[in-house]
């Protein structure tokens, strides 16, 4: 990393410049890495006294090979707890097959203006824009590439008491014979070489001999976003008053399509919806784009789907800061509009007239109001408290059934609300600095929209649950403790309790067609907790300051309470109906998984040398899961896909912290 | 003080937080007694019920069994056959979806509400069809070991054991089906191999082309199978799990110790005689009607008369024998005394009234009118093993009446 300030210079300017790049490959996980550069300019220029204006832009290209969660079987029959089935050898070389890249740099104007001594006007204009993709496979009348696809477990096989079946993907997968674990690029693409296809329209004029529709790809779901907007912010301080005013407005369009990467050895993809092919009577009924049928794609072509989510929204708020005596106190209020609408680009055949042009434009109205006090029990601690209540619209990707082919919108979609309170006690001491902090949020109104494959439907589920209402409610502890000026010791709690408050409603839509199927099911969720994490953390550190500008510190935590986010289809008497109380499988089904708890030991130092009086020379060291634990399970999900007869055939899906890794830094400043 | 009133603080919040558990919900299941439990003979009244009952099942109601047969094999498909939780029979469980998880041994739970129980037209077996298993029914509990009902195909009818598990002793394959495959995956085939017993009762193994134990041969040995009872037709049938439920490689056979079917037109062949006690015009002589030819004795010449002949049995050694068992068939005709079966262990020969005999009962007999054939069942001559043991058919005649009596297929055999 490289970066150059020059301070304001003489003519007014100042600019300020940093480069940076990093890369990685296979720290722990086969298959994948991560390269990342970063930059940033910013150039201002004092025209005088009052005004300034200000230029920057930066943005960091990301480019990274991903890895997969997997059950406690997959781990088991790979051997490790970092097999990761996204990759595979392709002519000898390592190839992943889930590669995500972002650029979405940002570029700000802006203007400030000192009014004068107590009176600022800023404001800014900023222009956000650029890609992210997530390559993927995509395969039609092929067996399913996935090395871990659950057909191709012993588990399946077992379940259908063939234990001889079972038994011999076991020995393939404990000795990866031919690298089963892996996917297998070469088989693929001697697989779309070898498929000449003739199309229905063309039988006419002879077979096919030259060539290949592919039958695997590689595809990349873009999603392009720019996003435009103004923000301006008024200050002003009257003696003991402090107010502080502001608008902005921006207009979110993020456009999301589909490229072709990669044909794998074939020379075209057929872009028709190889799931509606099984319903097909009439051939119009799998097209993804009606007015251009059975197109042919090749790479860099769009297809699949192509739509919109744009979002306008305009702010207006307003806050007033006020001091007397020990105490201040501040209240705010905030109103603010959203319009957000899909717009289609092309028109599939299951939904020739709700997929192209654009929905219906929602309104969404939303305000705030907040407010807090701190009182100063003396120059070294405070109390204070805050509360909020606002509403909010709900995430665009919640409001839309399957905006990847229509248009439709989540029933009485509406605002959430949230209500949020806070008290903390502040100790701010030379030698000593705490904080404790009680806390209490309720959010009410949610909806939350999930899509996902399944098998028997041979299509794509979207499953959404509607007025979902959550509790988080906590304390978090802080506490630096410096003993005579070298040695400090660190210690931190967050001990919190996530969880959903109520019994959402649930419905359930296929991507193929309108017909739901299922709605108005109460999923029993209340007191089940929120799967984002550990809901305990907890740290104490020890860190020794040296005199030679050196330091070292080594911090032990604890973290617990991490729960698996429940699938709210298993939580509904309609799903559990053929049960009774005592079949083992009811308790099964609905017991939400706690993940074991775990610690972790971090290591650190520092130092740094003075050179020639100017110059700076430092290193620094850290080192992570100092016991090289490599059996922690930092997280995970339920699947969504389930099945109500067998419920380990689609088991939990676990995410493992790598072993000990350790981070080495030289940096020179000149 | 302000630090004593820091730690109360925080004391009080993290103890509040701890003490402070919430109940978490649970989505509402039916109680184990909440719905009524069938047995396979209840179901049975409800199929085949005639007075404009429901054969659909419209409140909460369930089925408990044990798995007898499952689909591994290949040789069942999209069905299982189920025995009730009381053991009084088993019935056909037909599925929407193949690929059920249910195996031999497991038990299960069907919810009938919204199913018919039937009897089949084509097959005369009870089932519960299209069921949807994911939706209706649970595996709750496994490793029962249900062990299969010996049936004796002579005696209670063979349609009392539909669907059930059940075990045939002492048979053999019908020389054709000896040493052939069970059924053809090659010419997709499901192929019927018969087997018979040694009351000459005959039961065909069906096997369907898809079962992995397709290609394997039948055996040529006397021995026993365990399959389960199923029928087509009206005709006897039985599917097998698996090959090792065939137990047949025995060097035995039938030990018949005199079979009997007059068709070499003669009361004196093979040992048998007769013996006239009272009035020697009335003798058993071979007659045909039809393909049939039997042993025929009437006591009426122009009216009836008094009469007594004994139709007796060479002297059988069954002195080794386990289970020997005597079964016949007669047709009558006209009333009078009914034929009576005596049995001797020291007859030698002359009148009968030389020996010392017994008389058997608990048989059929042929309804005095009409010439009915009728099974006799099986009798058992366990009490009279000698080495020369006789039977003997006892016909008498009186003024009053004359029976005109049949008689056919005695088969005295170990059983």
């Amino acid at each position: 990393m490289l970066t150059h300030s020059t301070g304001l210079m003489q003519n007014g300017w100042a600019v300020t410049a940093s480069a940076s790049t990093r890369w990685g490959n296979q720290v722990y996980i086969p298959g994948t890495y991560f390269q990342a550069s970063a930059f940033y300019l910013s150039i201002d220029k004092r025209i005088n006294d009052k005004h300034t204006l200000s230029l920057t832009g930066f943005g960091s290209p990301l480019e990274q090979g991903r890895s997969s969660a997997e059950t406690k079987e997959v781990f088991e029959l790979a051997g490790s707890n970092f097999y990761n089935g996204q990759w595979g050898y392709q002519n000898g070389k390592v190839r992943n097959a889930s590669v995500s890249k972002v650029f979405r740099p940002m570029i700000l104007l802006s203007h400030i203006f000192n009014i004068n001594e107590k009176t600022k006007l800023n404001t800014s204009v900023f222009y956000n824009f650029g890609k992210s993709s997530l390559s993927g496979l995509n395969w039609n009348d092929a067996p399913n590439p996935r090395p871990d696809y659950y057909r191709y477990l012993p588990s399946y096989y077992y379940g259908l008491g063939d234990t001889a079946m079972g038994d011999a993907l076991k020995y393939k997968w404990e000795n990866n014979i031919d690298n089963f674990q892996q996917i297998n690029w070469d088989r693929m693409i001697n697989m779309n070489r070898a498929n000449l296809y003739t199309s229905p329209s063309q039988l006419g004029q002879g077979i096919n001999t030259t060539e290949s529709r592919s039958r695997y790809i590689v595809e990349n779901r873009i999603e392009n976003l720019q996003n435009i907007g103004i923000n301006s912010i008024y200050n002003k301080r009257i003696d003991n008053l402090f107010i502080s005013a502001g608008v902005n407005a921006n207009m979110y369009k993020n456009r999301k399509f589909k490229e072709m990467e990669d044909l794998l050895g074939g020379d075209f993809w057929l872009d028709v919806d190889q799931f509606a092919e099984n319903l097909g009577v009439d051939a119009t009924y799998q097209q993804n784009d009606i007015d251009n049928p059975d197109r042919k794609i090749v790479k860099g072509d769009r297809f699949g789907y192509d739509y919109s989510i744009n979002i306008n929204r305009a702010e207006a708020w307003g806050q007033a800061e006020y001091s007397i005596h020990s105490l201040d106190i501040y209240g705010g209020l905030s109103v603010s509009n959203n319009v957000v609408w899909r717009e289609g680009f092309v028109a599939n055949g299951k939904f020739p007239t709700t997929s192209k042009g654009e929905s219906k434009k929602l309104n969404f109205f939303n305000y705030g109001i907040k407010g807090g006090a701190t009182y100063k029990l003396n120059g070294r601690h405070f109390i204070a408290a805050n509360a909020t209540y606002l509403t909010r619209s709900p995430e665009a990707t919640n409001i839309f059934i399957a905006p990847r082919v229509r248009n439709d919108v989540v029933a009485n979609i509406k605002n959430e609300t949230v209500l949020s309170g806070d008290i903390n006690y502040i100790i701010k001491a030379p030698t000593l600095k705490v904080r404790a902090t009680l806390y209490y949020t309720q959010i009410k109104g949610q909806t939350w929209l999930r899509t996902f494959w399944y098998d028997s439907y041979n299509n794509n589920v979207n499953l959404i649950m509607t007025d979902l209402d959550q509790t988080n409610q906590g304390i978090e502890l802080g506490i630096e403790k410096t003993l005579f000026t070298s040695h400090v010791l660190q210690g931190a709690l967050g001990y919190g309790k996530f969880v959903y408050s109520n019994r959402p409603n649930l419905q359930a839509w296929q991507d193929n067609n309108s017909v739901q199927l299922f709605s108005n099911r109460d999923v029993y969720l209340k007191n089940y907790r929120i799967g984002a994490g550990p809901q305990l953390v907890s740290g104490i550190g020890y860190r020794y300051l040296g005199k030679k500008f050196w330091s070292a510190g080594i911090n032990f935590n604890y973290f617990d309470e991490i729960y698996l986010e429940p699938n709210p289809d298993r939580r509904t008497e309609e799903a559990l109906d053929k049960f009774i109380g005592s079949d083992s499988q009811y308790q099964t089904i609905i017991d939400q998984e706690k993940l074991s708890s775990y610690y972790t030991l971090n290591f650190n130092a520092s130092k740094s040398y003075r050179i020639k009086g100017k110059y700076y020379l430092g290193g620094n060291l850290s080192i992570n899961n100092l016991l090289n634990n490599k059996n922690i399970a930092t997280g995970g999900f339920e699947q969504l896909r389930w099945d109500v007869s067998n419920i380990s055939k689609f088991d939990n899906k676990y995410y493992y912290m790598t072993g000990l890794t350790y981070m080495a830094t030289i940096n020179f400043t000149f | 003080m302000k630090k004593i009133v820091v730690l109360f603080f925080a004391f009080s919040l993290i103890l509040l937080f701890t003490k402070c558990k919430k109940v978490i919900d649970r989505a509402p299941v039916d109680s184990p007694l909440a719905a009524r439990n069938y047995s396979v003979p209840e179901l049975k009244a409800i199929a085949t019920c005639t007075d404009a009952c429901n054969k659909r099942f419209t409140s909460d109601a369930t089925f408990i069994g044990v798995v007898l047969a499952d689909e591994l094999s290949g040789n069942f498909y999209k069905e299982i056959y189920v025995r009730d939780r009381y053991n009084t029979g088993a019935i056909r469980i037909d599925f929407l979806f193949s690929k059920c998880n249910f195996f031999i041994g497991d038990s299960v739970r069907l919810n009938l509400k919204g199913y018919d129980v039937n009897i089949s037209s084509v097959t005369g077996m009870m089932e519960i069809d299209s069921v949807d298993y994911d939706r209706h029914m649970v595996h709750f509990a496994s490793g029962a070991n249900p062990q299969p009902k010996i049936v004796d195909l002579g005696q209670a009818p063979y349609s009392n054991s539909y669907c059930d598990l059940v075990t045939i002793n002492n048979v053999k394959f019908l020389a054709a089906d000896t040493g052939r495959i069970y059924a053809d995956p090659i010419l997709q085939q499901s192929l019927n191999r018969t087997i018979q017993d040694c009351g000459n009762n005959q039961v065909i193994v069906r096997t369907s082309n898809f079962a992995d134990f397709a290609q394997q041969k039948t055996p040529t040995g006397f021995g026993s199978i365990t399959g389960i009872a199923t029928a087509y037709g009206g005709a006897s049938q039985m599917a097998i799990r698996r090959t090792s439920d065939v137990k047949m490689n025995g060097t035995g056979g039938c030990t018949v110790y005199s079979f009997e079917d007059f068709n070499d037109n003669s009361i004196t062949n093979d040992g048998w005689g007769q013996v006239s006690v009272v009035n020697s015009s009335v003798n058993w002589v071979a007659s045909t009607f039809g393909s049939a030819t039997f042993a025929k004795i009437s006591g009426f010449i122009s009216g009836n008369q008094n009469s007594e002949n004994w139709l007796i049995s060479p002297p059988l050694n069954m002195v080794n024998g386990s289970n020997p068992i005597l079964s016949f068939k007669t047709a009558a005709n006209f009333s009078g005394t009914p034929l009576e079966v005596w049995v001797s262990t020291d007859y030698v020969s002359g009148l009968p009234a030389t020996g010392t005999w017994t008389q058997l009962t608990g048989f059929a007999l042929s309804p005095q009118g009409g010439y009915i054939w009728t099974n006799s069942g099986v009798i058992s001559l366990n009490a009279f093993k000698s080495a020369a043991t006789r039977i003997a058919f006892k016909y008498k005649s009186t003024t009053a009446g004359a029976t005109t009596y049949e008689v056919d297929d005695i088969n005295i055999r170990e059983n």
